[in-house]
This record gives C-alpha cells, structure tokens and sequence, in this order.
C-alpha cells in the first residue's frame, strides 16, 4: 500500500457514491420484486464503502510506503501519442476508409514511436495494411469501411 | 452418457478436418504469445476472440483453448533462454531454466519442459473427463440461490487469492458488477446508466473493454519501458531428448506437478501462476539437495512446467461444469461460449455434448501438437524473439482496432475499447487489479438474474440464501475469505509470487 491509494481510494469513494445514487433514482423496489437499481445501489455502496475504508487505511496503517512518482522515468508521453494517433483513427475511418487510415496510422506508429527507417516503416506499414484487408476483409468477410479512396477505385473500375 | 459413446462424440467432434485446423492454429499462436514477452494469452485471446464469431463454437472455443494452453508451452522457452517469461506461470521456469541455459543444458531444460508439461497435460485432460461429468451432474439440481452464492464465492475467491490488494480487488469487482448493469435491465426493460447515448442500450459489450482492460493497456504499460537488451543465451541447443538421468529426477516433480497444478487450477484465484509456484516450493521441500535449487536444478524446471500446463486443464472444471470462471482466461472463454449461444454449465454437457467431449479431445490433440512444435521449431522460436517491441506493438494494436470493429461494424465499439484501454493502464499503473473487475463484469449480469429470481422464490426472503446447504456453505465460505484471513501458507505464497513477478519488471 502506498500514499497513491489516498487519493484513489477518495476517487473511487465518490464514484462509488455517485453510482449509488443513480441506483436509488432507479429504484430500488423491495426484497419481494428489486427493481433496476438494486443491484446498481449496492453495488455503489460497495465500492463507496470499501473505498472509505481504503482512505482510512492509508492513514492508520503502519504499512503505508511514501508516494511514489509513477510516472518518473517512464516514457509515459509514448502513451499519449499512441492513444491520440488512435482517436484521430477512430474519427477518420469511416470517411477515410480502411485501407488508408490503418496505412497512416501504421506509418506514424512505426516511425515516430518505432523509430524505424523510412524504407521499412512504408514496407511494414503497406504489407501489415494489405494483409490485414485481404485476411479481415475478404477472407473473413468483415465489413471494413470504404471511404473515399476505395470508392473512387472503384468507381474508376465501373 | 457413458464415457465410450461421450469419447465417441468427442472424436467425431475434435477430427473434423475443420476442427483440427483450428486446434493447430490456436496451439501455434498460443505458443508464438507464450514466446513474446509483452503480450500474454489474456491479451491474445481478447483480441482475436472476435474473429472466432463466425466460426461454430466448436472451432472457435478450440481455437480459443489452443492459445491458452499453447503459450504456458511457448511461455518456457523465453523463461530457459532469455531469462525472461513469457507469461506468468512462467516466471518460477526462469530461476533454475536460465541457469541450466548458461550451463549448456538448454536442450536438457527446453525438452524435459516440453515433455513433463505434455504428460501433465494428459494427465489433467484425464481427470478433466472423469471429474466434470461428475459435477455436472451434480450441479443440474442447483437452483439460483446455488448459482448466486457460487458466484460470490468464485468471486470473492478470486479478490483474495488473485494477485494484488484485497481491498482493491473489492473495490474493481463492485465496479465490475456495475458495469455490467449499464444498459437495459433484463426483467423491465428500463434503461440503466445509459445517459441518453444510444450504443449503451445494449450494453457494454464484452470484447471491447476486455480488449480495452487487457489488450491495449498492456502496449501502453510497455511503451513506457525502456526496452533493454535482451540477451539470448548463447549455447548451443542440442540433446532436446531428455537423457536417462534427467528422466530420473525430473520423474517425480512432473508426477506431483501434475496433480498439484490440476487441483489448484481448479480453485477460483488460483490458475496456472499459483500452481508453478507452488511446484517450485514442493519440489525444492520433497528435495535430498535443495541447495541445488537456484542454480540449475532440473527439478525446478519439471516441477512447475508440469503443474502450470495441468492447472489450465483443472480450470476448465468449474467453468464447463457449473459456468464459473476460476481465473481472467476462463472468464474469457465464458464470455465466448455466451457469445456463440452456448453458455457453460451443467446443462452444457447435456445439450451439447460434441462441444463439451470436443473441446476435452481436441486439448489431447492439441498437447501433442505442441510437443511436435515445441521442439523442432525451437531454432524459429529463438528468431522470433528477436522482434524488437516497436515492430510487434503497432500489430497488436492493429489486430485490436479491427477486432472491436468486426463485432458491429461501428466505431463506437473502437471508442469503447479506448476509453478502456486508459483505465486498464490506469488501474495498472496504481496497482487496482484488472482480472476481478472483468469476472463481475461478465459474472454480473448473471449473478443479478440469480438473485432476483431467488428473491422471487423465496417472496423477498433472504432466508432462502441460508436455507439451502450448499448455498449456506459457499456463502459462510466467501465471508470467511472476505474477513478472516484463512490459509496463511496461501496468502505467503502470494505474496513471494508478486516479488518474483516485480524482479521480472
């Protein structure tokens, strides 16, 4: 246990009250018939008690080691980049397509996070993309958007 | 149905062409995880368990075991040649296998690894057969209050034995059982935590925040190591044939590994970490030369390599017998039988007997698989691990993004699956356990159904809980565990697991 789980513990607290809260505006109905929230209530006050105890624990324990800076010397921007360049992936993909979006998304993950020359990361990107369409989406069968790109080939082909 | 017709049905089940296929795909995938560290079977099996949705469940759940059993062999051979495991049941192989490694014995290490995990394999798919019929039958005269009491223990039994804090890992199962009510309640049909956002009504969905929860959190926790050098032993791997004198002492170890490993896999929090460390600290008791251990004792390497093979055998028990999953893998596997219309339980046995005998074949099938490609292919496997992790990651994620995909074509499922890939790294980074708040999410729904049902039963009497022995037994027994801490020898045992485990990082 560290001096982290103090503010986790209240964190987790006040969502626990919170969930609580929306169980009993569910309603809780009775023992005989539980209505939608009775689980949800319970749950919650679970989660907010345990969480008060967690707290009180971080004060009263003997066992509690100081705070430590977790996020010291470790690479934790790598994270940030990896989670952005995917939400862009996400809004993009149904405009876009598949095809292009997986390729530019596999070129700035293997470039700026891997690191990799510019010859393999276009190697890796193109291969990993085709791959992937020909074993998702042909042989199985996933419905993988179009986007812009591959409808304007195959309007081309018409 | 007597064992001659059920092993009947099972063969039928397990050749079909299509069936060994996917057994070979799944053991040699599972052995390719087990081979890179940085993503284990929990991780494998969340992101490809979609692409299994349009295969029959037969294929898909052999598949599915195939990548589970398949990496604790894969698991072995980075722990024996790189000093570093693979997966976690692997950890305790890396003490004695690496030393036997610089000692020139690799071979020695690698072959009895792969040998005593294939006859306690067997050995665990044996009793697998005797031992579930039996409990299946037992278990048709559950009724909700049963299954609801069951599930608190299973769950409270996987808060206090699985790794990491007690109270955290109540903290994340209350937050995992209200996860699982986001959504339209089953009975009314009132929408519950959706806020007006249309993808919730259906609820959450399991694929997304596994692979969220375990799948991308563990590419960021890894993105944030500095990836070292990693050095390969370099000897040469020859006399993959385990000699006479190796045999002799490695005989016993696999033989108590094996029946180790299988009851312990069988206990909710237990599984195949537990059951390896629990082999290493047998053997080096039952030892005339502990002393030995430490220093590339091949009974170190027999022990828990048997034990953790045998463990994924005995976790299949209660999961297909009464539908409670004893460890994160199991709890996948659960939501992939619900997924394909097959849940488990004692009624699986009964109404799909060539999905239940199927399964328990194609695992020997699947065993002697991997001795074939454990062993010739070693020389690949040592390529393999040279794939530096700024190659392999963007692949994960990759496989990840059109695994949520392909389950609805909508990108709500990618979004959902982000939002819990952040709180998986979160909660790993401040040490709140994953594996109890993905059993309640799946266990939850269920678990409520259960409760309301006995409610119903019993006219809004809790005594029904009570009434009922087996009810009453595992309920006395999940408040024992919650509050009393039972089984000291147990709670050190978890505890040495999490400092080898923190040495590894």
């Amino acid at each position: 246990m560290n001096m982290n789980d103090r503010y986790t513990s209240l964190l987790w607290a006040v969502i626990g009250f919170y969930i609580a809260f929306e169980g009993y505006r569910l309603k809780l109905g009775t023992l005989h018939n539980p209505g939608s929230g009775f689980i949800i209530f319970w749950g919650g006050l679970v989660i907010f008690t345990v969480g008060l105890a967690l707290f009180a624990i971080t004060f009263t324990s003997r066992e509690v080691e100081e705070r430590r800076n977790l996020w010291k010397g470790r690479n934790w921007t790598s994270g940030i980049k990896v989670m952005a360049s995917l939400f862009a992936f996400v809004f993009v993909l149904k405009w876009v397509g598949f095809l292009l979006s997986t390729f530019l998304l596999l070129l700035f993950l293997l470039k700026s996070m891997g690191h990799q020359r510019w010859r393999t990361t276009f190697f890796i990107a193109g291969l990993t993309t085709v791959s992937c369409y020909i074993i998702f989406g042909v042989l199985i069968d996933t419905q993988l958007p179009k986007g812009i790109l591959e409808t304007a080939i195959g309007w081309l082909y018409r | 149905m007597d064992l001659f017709n059920a092993l009947h049905v099972g063969l039928a089940s397990a050749f079909q062409t299509q069936n060994l296929l996917y057994c070979f795909i799944g053991v040699f995938i599972g052995t390719l995880i087990g081979v890179l560290p940085g993503i284990g079977p929990t991780a494998a099996i969340a992101i490809l368990m979609p692409a299994t949705f349009t295969l029959p469940s037969v294929s898909a759940i052999i598949m599915l075991c195939g990548i589970y059993y398949g990496a604790m062999y894969g698991g072995s051979t980075t722990s024996i040649l790189v000093n570093i495991p693979g997966e976690s049941a692997s950890v305790v192989t890396c003490i004695d296998g690496y030393q036997m490694a610089r000692q020139g014995r690799a071979g020695s290490a690698l072959g009895i690894s792969a040998f005593g995990s294939f006859i306690a394999g067997i050995f665990g798919i044996i009793f697998l057969s005797i031992l579930a019929p039996t409990l299946a039958n037992v278990a048709l005269g559950f009724g909700p209050p049963e299954y609801f009491s069951l599930m608190i223990l299973g769950m409270t039994l996987v808060i206090y034995l699985g790794s990491g804090s007690t109270i955290k890992s109540l903290i994340t199962a209350g937050f995992g059982i209200v996860l699982g009510c986001i959504g339209q309640d089953p009975i009314s049909g009132v929408p519950r935590l959706v806020y007006g956002i249309e993808v919730l009504w259906d609820g959450l969905g399991f694929a997304p925040v596994i692979m969220g929860l375990f799948g991308i959190s563990e590419v960021l926790i890894n993105l944030e190591k500095a990836e070292g050098e990693r050095e390969i032993c370099q000897t040469d791997i020859k006399g993959l044939l385990p000699t006479k004198d190796d045999w002799k002492r490695a005989a016993k170890p696999i033989a108590r590994g094996s029946v180790v490993g299988f009851f312990l896999g069988i206990l909710p929090g237990g599984g195949a970490t537990v059951a390896s460390f629990a082999s290493y600290a047998l053997e080096k008791k039952f030892s005339n030369q502990p002393e030995r251990f430490g220093k590339g004792a091949i009974e170190g390497v027999a022990g828990p390599e048997s034990a953790n093979n045998s463990a994924t055998m005995g976790a299949m028990v209660p999961l297909l017998t009464l539908g409670i999953p004893s460890n994160v893998v199991m709890a996948l596997l659960l939501a992939a039988l619900i997924i394909h219309g097959t849940p488990p339980g004692p009624l699986l046995l009964q109404n799909h007997p060539e999905l239940f005998w199927g399964i328990i074949i194609s695992m020997f099938v699947g065993n002697l698989l991997l001795l074939v490609l454990n062993l010739p292919l070693i020389g690949m496997w040592v390529r393999i691990l040279r794939i530096p992790y700024n190659i392999l990651f963007p692949l994960i994620v990759l496989f990840c993004l059109i695994g949520a995909y392909s389950l609805n074509s909508m990108v709500s499922d990618i979004f959902i699956m982000l939002i819990f890939g952040i709180l998986g790294y979160l909660m790993k980074k401040y040490e709140y356990e994953g594996a109890p708040l993905i059993l309640a999410f799946i266990l939850g729904p269920i678990l409520e159904t259960n409760l309301r049902q006995s409610l119903i039963l019993s006219h809004g009497s809790l005594q029904i809980f009570v009434s009922r022995p087996i009810s009453l037994i595992c309920l006395l027994l999940a408040f024992s565990f919650l509050f009393f801490p039972l089984v000291p020898a147990y709670r050190k045992l978890k505890l040495r697991i999490e400092e080898e485990e923190d040495k590894q990082v």
